[in-house]
Formats: structure tokens, sequence, C-alpha cells
């Protein structure tokens, strides 16, 4: 969960799928609030395969209520979910 | 959890100097932590509570118009994931399941239950099993 809006904001779902292809296949939504951000779904997506490339089959609910959706806050969120790590 | 102190007294002291005060209470497994940052105050308990032979983990964020809430019951499951909030003019509750679940469960009764005696919006999940009244209360 991240947060500078003093809420949780769009909340997404990203999960790895089971399929017989090599390379791995994610499924991410939103499944609360904007539908219309893709870097919000970027960065799920990019988290999703960094705990599927642990090792980890775990799926991610993640929540972020940004001001601002650039890429450099992105990749901020990205960097401190991975150096916080719990999978 | 009869005697238990409020977590929510609803109230953000804008004139707290540190970001973060820690209180842990000896008489429970009870953590809260509370970051007063510009922005606005927030309130994060996380305890386990041992209820008719059930184990209860709970974590709550506390936002200033919001709740999240996650209740584990006998496991660490994130469960099923519900909004709830009341709906103006008639001031009804509205519960949606957003993750998982469906309106006729456990969830959802308390997200539409937790909104009426908070007035806040709600973010609740959820893996209380069904049919199982004694543990809801």
């Amino acid at each position: 969960m991240a947060s500078q809006i003093g809420t949780m904001g769009t909340i997404l779902h990203a999960r790895k799928e089971e399929g017989v292809a090599i390379h791995p296949t994610f499924n991410v939504s939103v499944i609360f609030g904007k539908r219309d951000e893709p870097m919000l779904v970027a960065c799920a997506r990019q988290l999703i395969e960094h705990i599927s490339s642990s090792g980890s089959s775990r799926p991610l609910v993640l929540s972020l209520g940004l001001k601002d959706h650039s890429m450099e806050t992105m990749k901020g969120i990205v960097s401190s979910v991975i150096e916080h790590r719990l999978w | 959890m009869a005697g238990r102190e409020s977590e929510y007294d609803g109230a953000v002291n804008p004139d707290l100097v540190s970001d973060q005060s820690l209180k842990l209470q000896d008489q429970s497994t009870h953590l809260t932590t509370t970051a007063n940052a510009a922005a606005g105050g927030l309130e994060i308990t996380c305890f386990s509570e041992l209820v008719d032979d059930a184990t209860f983990h709970l974590q709550i964020i506390r936002f200033p118009k919001q709740i999240y809430a996650w209740i584990g019951c006998n496991s660490t499951k994130f469960g099923d994931l519900y909004a709830a909030a009341s709906t103006r003019p008639s001031n009804t509750i509205g519960v949606a399941s957003i993750l998982g679940g469906s309106s006729d469960n456990t969830g959802s009764g308390i997200a539409r239950r937790l909104v009426l005696k908070t007035g806040l919006n709600v973010i609740l999940a959820c893996s209380i099993p069904k049919n199982s009244p004694m543990l809801e209360v």
C-alpha cells in the first residue's frame, strides 16, 4: 500500500497465470479505482514479475493512492517495495 | 474483546512533534503505530485475539476518511476483499465484493456494520468462514 492522498486509492490485483508457455504470463487488473491510468497497471506488472522471478507464486494486491503517476514515482515505488520485500 | 481500549478516537493531533510513536500494550499482542505526517494522520493497529477457540488476526489502518482492515481467522490468508460506503442521499450502505466473495458472505456483513458504526468508507479483507455467527460478533 502506498499513499500520498490519505486514502488507499486504486487497488490492483496481479497474479501469475499457469500455462504451458515457456515464458510466464501475468494477469493484472484494476479491481477498484482508476482504470484509465496505465502507469498503475505497469507498476503492478513490474512487481508481480519480480515476485515471480524470485520463485514465489503469490498473487499481489496493490493499492496506490498517488498525486502523480509519473514514471519516476512508479520506479520509486517499485524499488521501495522490492527493497522491503516480504516474499 | 470486552474491555479493549478503543483505537479509534477519530482525532489526529497535528501538534505532535515526532513523526511516529509506538505504543505496545502488555495485556495482549497489540501493536499500534501512529504516523502523523503533514498530509494527515495514519494509525496502524495489529493484534491477535483468541475468541471461542478461534484465533483472529487483525490489521487495521485508519486513514482520515477511510478504514482498511484485514481479518484472518485461524489463518493468515488474505481472504475476500470488500468495499463499503454510505450512499447519498438515502444514507443506506452500499457493499461491493471486489476480490472473491459474494454479497452474502460474512465479510460483506462486517464491512457494512463497520460503515454504520464509523461513518467512514471501509475496505475489508476477511477470511472468516460462512455460517459462523458467533465468530462474527
